[in-house]
This record gives C-alpha cells, structure tokens and sequence, in this order.
C-alpha cells in the first residue's frame, strides 16, 4: 500500500539508446506523491524522453522504471489509467475539435470526469467548436492539459507545455496547471525551459544534462534558496555552473 | 470505443476512397470513348474491380499508419489506454471496407461500361479475374499492412511488401515453375491463408511495436513473425523438390513412364517421375533394375529419361522400342519449352555402364550415333529388329529400298517394286495406299518378294492406319466400311468409314471378320470372337482353315494397333487383346498357333519381348510385371507408391 510519501515514480540506473546515441544514462530517480518536480535542463538533454519512459512509450536499453509500483511496459494500459500526459505539441488529428477529443478519449479511460472537463474546459476559455488544427498554440495547449485532467490522473506529466507560447498564454497555461494542483492531490512532473515559472511551480529540481541526472532536491537544496523571486537568476547561476562542470569532466576524459 | 476510431478512420481517409471513385468513373468514361465498343473484353466488370481494388489498396496501405504517423497523431495513440489495439482493428475495418467497396465499384462501374459501350453485362466471364485478386489481395494485405508500419513513407510500404511478399512466396514459386513441382489448389489455399494468418500476426506485431516509437522494432517484430511464413511454405516445397530429385518407389505418388529392356536381359532401364500433377508433365528420373537381384539405383538427375532405341537409330524401320537394346540413351536435365538437354549419355544395355557423355545442349543424338558410328547403329538394328521372314534373314526398309540381311549377315539390298509408293505395314507384309500406282487389292509380301493380289471377296481390304492391321472393305462407291467373313465369304455391309476420324472400333463387334493380316507365310489370318478360332486364309490356293485357341480366353476384341511390327526372338507376332469384362492381355501368333498371356483389368502397356515366352508389362504406370505366354504366370519386377 502506498502512503503520500511513497514515491509514484522511481528509476534506476535507467538507460536510453538510441542507435548510437544515448539519450538517458544511469538515471536514478524517485518522484515524490504530491510534489510538482521540474526537469531542466537544455535541448537534447533526455528530459522528453525520460518522461516517454514513464508513460511505457520507450523501451529502456537499461535499467529499470516504475510508476505506481507497475513496470511501464508490462503494465503500460494500467499506468496511462493513472497518468496524465500533456506532448509538446498537440498529437490529436486536426480536425478534431475539443468535444471530438473528449469523445474519443472517454472512452478509453476507466475514470473520466466529464463534468470536471467541461468545468475546466469553461474556466478556462477552451474553444470547444474549434478544430484542434485551427487552434492557437495556446489554446491547444489548454485544450490538452484540461484532457489530460479529464480521468482524474494522481500523476501528470507536462512535456514542455510552455515552449513557444507567447508572455498570455503562457500564463493562462500556467494557471491551468496551478488549478490543477489545487484542486487535485496531483504529483507533477513538468519538463521546461522557462526558469521563471519552474521555480513558481517546483518543490523540487531535476537537472539533466547529456542523458545524466546531475541535480536533484529541493529548490533550496538546489540553488541555495527557496525564495520564488530570487530563485531563477540561481537556476541561471547554477545551470551555467553546471554546464562548465560538465564541459570541463569532458576535456579531461578526452585527455 | 471502436465506433470512436472507425469514425476517426473513416474521417481521415474518405477523401481518398471518393478520390478512388472519381478516378474509377473517369476510367470508365475514358473507356466508353477510347476502347472500339466490338473490342471491349466480356469481364471488364472483372477488370474495372481489380483496378478499384489496387487503387484502394496502394493508397490506403500507403497512408493508414505511415500517414498517421506522419502527422505526428501516432503518440495519441501510444500515449492513450488500449487505443493502439482498437486502432489496430479500426485500420483493418476501413482497410477491409475500403478494398471491398473500391472493388464493387469498380465492378459496378465496369459493369456499366460494359453495357453502355457492347451489350449486356457478363458476370461469369471475370469470375476467374475477380477470383485470382481476391486470393492475391487474401495473402498479400496482411503482410502489406505489416510493412508498412516499418516506414515513415508510405512509398516504402509498396516495395517493402514486393519484397517480403517476394520472399514468403516468389521463391517458392520460381522453384515450383522450374521444377514443375506438383502443388495441388488445395496447398495453394492452404499456403494464402497461412499467409493471411501469419501475416495479420505480423501486423499486429509491427503496429504494436510502434508503440515504443521505433520504426525498427516494428520492423525486427514484424519480419520475426514473417518468418512463420516462410518456414511451412519454403519446407513444403523443398520437400517437394527434395522428393522430385530423390526417387522414393513408396511414394503414392511414383509413376513409370515405360522401361527399356537391356541386350542380355539383365538390366532394365526405367523412367520413372515421383510426382504427379494432373495439369503438367512431371519431371522425370531414371533408375537401372538389375532383374536378378532385383535391386536398383537411381541413375539421372531431375528431369532425366531413357530414350527409345529408335531415337538412337534414328530411324522408326531400323528399331522396335520393344526387343532389348545394345545401347540405351539417356538424357539430363531438359529445361524449357526447346526440351534441350543439357547432357546425353550413352550406356552399355547389357551391364548399365556409361560409355560416353556428350555435355551441353548442342549435343544431340546425332552426335551419339557419330560417335558410334551410323553403319554399325544401323547393322544391329537390322540384324535385331528387322521383320523375320521364313527363310531366317530379316528385313528392313530404307527410303525407296528393301535390305534383307541374312542369318549370316549377308546383306541384300532391293528396290521397292514401284519405287517411293506410298504403303502401310501389315503384320508380316505392307498394303499400298491409295493414291499410288499399285492395284489397291496388292499387298507387298516380302517373302515372295511380290506384290500378292487378293481374292476378290477380301479384294478391299485396306490396312488403315500405319500400325493397324484391320480389315476394311469398300462396296462400289468406296465410301462404306464393310467386314467381311472369310469362312463364309459373306461380306457385311457394318458402318460408314470416316477415314478422317481414325476409327476402327465400331467395327470391332459380334461374330464378324474384326482382323485380318498376312503371316510370316504369306497367309492372311482372320480372328474372330466366338468360337476362339483363327482362320488362316491363303491366297494362292483361295482356302481358308481354321486352327483353334489353345486357351480358353474369350475376346471380344484383338488390338495390334499399338504392337504393329512387334515380333518375339523367334519371329511370332504380338497383339494385344481385350476381353468382354474389359481386361485387357497379350495374344503370340505364329502361322500355326495362338497363345495368350494372363489379363488385367487395368491400364497394361507392353514394354518389352523379355524372351520368345515372355513379355515385360506395365501396369497402370505402378508395376512392372512378366509375363507369359500360354500361361496366367505373371511375377513383379518393379513395383512403386508402396
């Protein structure tokens, strides 16, 4: 039986390949219940796909992966009941509209709330008669974080949810994703590249780099302070720290 | 939830199956006014659906997964609960539905076509066409669908499948078209489902692999199951073919096509095929029985065969395929529609070694008897197939002259008595044809060496066919067939002769002269059925006698057709005949006594004069059997399909 400290999702020593090139390596990992973590970490870093793994959609090359205590490729149907997936970019057919992709997705989830949705849907201004391809990025956005929301799911994981969106936008996703959290006992995971709302969202930090897990604690374990309005010029300090640690362990390997 | 996704199918891909109809309209329209309306071909109803259904099954293989995820909706799919297997049974729906309504359609529209531009629609005429796709489409869509989740394009599916479809099948099918292969319609069904089965297993295993997003574990998945495919379908027809190169005489499919009996009649030469097929000729091997131990060896390759003598002589007057044979000519490997051989061999008939090996296709008997030497072929062949004659020496025929060789070997040549006229061999003598110059009541007797004119009552008695022996009589106009019975010297008005249908049986019935040739000494013998007695009818004196059957066999019908020229080591005549039950034996004359074999019900073929007293027969292509005269003694020599 799990208790609210008992982590939703643990890795270990987990390992990505593809072909030649190795996304993830020897990432250790443990997701707390309740808590929203953040990955950072810079393009190409194996944050995406750290999450895919969660959600069964990769197959690790090495080590192991656990959500909810269930192996995301054996139990992956099991899981996707349990978590909620937002893409970096909508993956829903384009012509679908908001009330094409309820229909279709309720029906695939054991758990769906459609009163939950519509009442999301209307908070925050969905477009419910607009095809998904015709749709602000935006508005898409919201459209798949309120599906996402929509089996009640005690894991979310966001993949990017606020690259590409204007300075509005980014916000009204962003409250989205802070209503969810008030509303729901929902354990977040969120990949992104904007420090600012990170550090508004995180209790904890997880820095990738390369496929490595380098950092990961607490915003004040991390960066030295838990203050939200000092903490993205730390992230900035401490991700360029990081990156010269890494660069400089790369010379001397090379030496 | 499957309603969801059928939508969601259908939805993506309507467009297209509209743009097939279109299409399809066009095409018949561009038919109505190009095709000549007294040209248009009776199934294009047939044609129009086989178009509509590779229009359909090129664009919706092409776009169904690859186009998924070529707009990025594949994750959806992977991300969400159970939907890549719903996804999975809405793609084949559509893809079903879009393959049957495109093909109807089509039909349809052919149909159409068909009636507006030439007459009335013919339905019956395309169901071979329409039968033909809808097994091709049966075995070959499964594995199209497989392929094409292993590329981001929908252009590589179409190859893909070429070459996957290729692999589970196109080998197989080059093997079994080269080596004729005996795989029955039943196999051929089997072999489509199999293919359907595994390859909708091999679909499954490719879109499911997708789920991990690798086009390349879809792929290793999806050519791993393939290969379930291709196990059964290549093993059967290696197995076949194994069996085509492997004689096994247990096999219920082993046939003999015919043997050839050696000089000393110690070996036999046979040519047999292991596998039958009702629609083409099988391949066929060779096999050398030593008839005293009774063991063999397989002796030729795929699509090897003894020849007749006669190949070897070169000459049908020089041989009989029949008597044993100094040498025996054996070929390899005849491929294609030219029957070339790829290589001859000239075996001792008397121990079965191999004397000399011509390689490569140009090589031909020809080459074999110059190397024998043509004069030295032509002497044995005279000296042992020749027709005996009373005095011991035998006779041969060559182009326009009569060789008579000597039982010491003396040769004698004659010119025929008129020159190149046209004549037919009858049993020891040889009837003029009509057209040349001789009286048509002559018959050659190479004994008298003289032409012998008939008795005025069998004066029309013609020799029909070129190895028949049977007895035709005309009346004034020459147009009816009639018999005539040489005992009471009634002739019988019986039936109309049509020589142009080559028939002699009708005339074959009751108690009525049915065969009638010239002895060894130049009498004609008359069979009849009744009373089992032979009337020996001499010219010369214009008697006839009868000498009674030494056998109580009843006949209802003597046929030498096959047999003409056949003679035992000591000159008797051989025909065969058939017995009111329908079973058929071997009746030995000479100008003094008839002497028959044993009868079988069953297919019986002569192959060859073992001895004066016996005979080597196949029965129904299954067993080779001897003989003997006089006698209901048959012993198996060779036996096949266990």
């Amino acid at each position: 039986m799990t208790t609210s400290e008992d982590p939703v999702w643990t890795t270990e020593q987990l390992g990505v390949r593809f072909g030649r090139t190795t996304a993830l390596r020897e990432v250790d990992l443990e997701i707390a219940r309740g808590q929203v973590t953040v990955l950072l970490g810079p393009n190409g870093s194996g944050k995406s796909t750290l999450l895919r793994c969660a959600m069964g959609m990769l197959r690790p090359s090495a080590g192991s992966s656990q959500v909810f205590e269930r192996d995301p490729i054996t139990d992956a149907d099991e899981i996707r009941q349990q978590v909620g997936y937002v893409p970096d970019r909508p993956d829903a057919p384009p012509w679908m509209k908001f009330k094409d992709l309820c229909r279709f997705l309720r029906g695939h989830y054991r758990t769906w709330d459609q009163r939950l949705v519509d009442e999301l849907a209307d908070r925050f201004d969905v477009p419910r008669s607009t095809k998904i391809g015709s749709m602000s990025k935006g508005q898409a956005m919201k459209t798949m974080l309120v599906l996402a929301n929509g089996h009640r799911p005690p894991l979310l994981l966001l993949d990017e949810p606020f690259g590409g969106l204007d300075p509005i936008s980014r916000d009204e996703v962003c409250a989205v994703v802070l209503t969810t959290l008030q509303s729901e006992d929902h354990t977040i995971v969120c990949c992104t590249h904007e420090l600012e709302l990170a550090a508004r969202l995180a209790d904890r930090v997880a820095i990738l780099d390369s496929g490595r897990l380098v950092e990961h604690g607490t915003l004040a374990d991390v960066f030295g302070s838990d203050e939200p309005t000092a903490t993205p010029q730390r992230l900035k300090e401490r991700l360029r720290q990081k990156e010269s640690e890494l660069t400089d362990r790369k010379e001397v390997s090379r030496c | 939830m499957l309603i969801l996704h059928l939508q969601k199918e259908w939805r993506e891909h309507r467009l297209m199956l509209f743009a097939f109809t279109i299409a399809l309209v066009v095409c018949s329209m561009l038919t109505l006014w190009i095709a000549p309306k007294n040209e248009m071909p009776r199934d294009l109803g047939a044609w129009f659906a086989v178009a509509g259904v590779t229009l359909a099954f090129v664009g919706l293989i092409s776009d169904l997964v690859p186009g998924e995820a070529r707009r990025g909706q594949l994750d959806l799919l992977r991300r969400t609960p159970g939907a890549m297997r719903t996804s999975f049974v809405a793609k084949w729906a559509l893809l079903l539905f879009g393959l049957i309504a495109c093909a109807g359609v089509g039909f349809a529209l052919g149909e159409i076509t068909w009636s507006l531009g030439a007459g009335t629609p013919a339905l019956s005429d395309g169901l071979v066409v329409l039968t033909w796709a809808a097994l091709a489409m049966l075995g070959c869509t499964p594995l199209a669908f497989a392929c094409s989740c292993w590329f981001g394009r929908g252009s590589g599916a179409i190859p893909a499948t070429a070459l996957v479809f290729g692999l589970v099948a196109g080998v197989p099918a080059v093997t079994i078209s080269i080596y004729r292969l005996p795989i029955e319609a039943e196999t051929v069904l089997g072999a489509i489902g199999w293919c359907s089965i595994i390859g909708l297993l091999a679909a499954w295993r490719s879109f499911n692999g997708l789920r991990f997003g690798s086009r390349w574990m879809s792929a290793k998945r999806g050519l791993a199951t393939s290969l379930f495919a291709i196990v059964p379908i290549w093993g059967i027809t290696g197995m076949k073919a194994w069996d085509l190169f492997v004689f096994d005489p247990t096999s219920s499919d082993a046939r003999i096509f015919g043997a050839c009996l050696g000089a000393d009649g110690e070996k036999l030469y046979i040519t047999v095929s292991r596998a039958w097929h009702r629609d083409l000729e099988p391949p066929m091997t060779t096999l050398v029985l030593d008839l005293e131990s009774g063991s063999w060896e397989q002796t030729g390759g795929l699509a090897s065969a003894y020849l007749p003598a006669a190949t070897l002589t070169g000459s049908s007057y020089f041989g009989d395929n029949l008597t044993p044979m100094d040498y025996v000519l054996r070929h390899d490997g005849v491929r294609g529609d030219r029957r070339e051989a790829q290589s001859w061999h000239l075996i001792d008939g008397r121990d079965g070694t191999e004397i000399q090996r011509f390689e490569g296709s140009s090589a031909t008997p020809q080459a074999v008897r110059e190397f024998l030497g043509f004069d030295q072929l032509r002497d044995i062949a005279r000296r042992r197939n020749g027709m005996p004659l009373l005095d011991g020496s035998r006779l041969s025929v060559m182009q326009d002259h009569l060789v008579f060789v000597a039982a010491d070997g003396g040769t004698q040549t004659e010119r025929w008595p008129e020159g190149d006229q046209p004549f037919l061999r009858c049993g020891a003598g040889f009837r003029w044809l009509e057209g040349s110059r001789i009286p048509d009541r002559a018959v050659y007797d190479p004994n008298r060496r003289r032409n012998v004119h008939l008795d005025d009552s069998i004066a029309d008695v013609v020799f029909v066919r070129g190895r028949d022996w049977v007895v035709r009589q005309y009346d004034a106009g020459g147009s009816d067939a009639q018999t005539a019975q040489l005992r009471s010297r009634l002739a019988t008005r019986l039936a109309r002769w049509n020589p142009d249908r080559n028939e002699f049986a009708p005339l074959l019935l009751g108690n009525r002269l049915s065969l009638a040739m010239i002895t060894a000494d130049q009498r004609v013998i008359a069979l009849t059925e009744d009373d089992r007695t032979i009337v020996l009818y001499d010219p010369d004196t214009d008697s006839a006698t009868a000498i009674p059957f030494e056998q109580e066999i009843r006949i209802s019908r003597i046929s030498p057709a096959n047999y003409a020229w056949v003679h035992s080591p000591g000159g008797h005549l051989i025909a065969s005949f058939l017995e009111p039950n329908g079973a058929s034996g071997f009746l030995r004359f000479d100008g003094e006594s008839v002497q028959a074999t044993a009868s079988d019900r069953r297919d019986v073929r002569l192959q060859a004069v073992i001895s004066n007293d016996e005979i080597l027969v196949l029965v129904e292509q299954r067993r080779l059997e001897r003989w003997r005269f006089g006698s209901e003694q048959r012993e198996v020599v060779f036996e096949t399909g266990g």
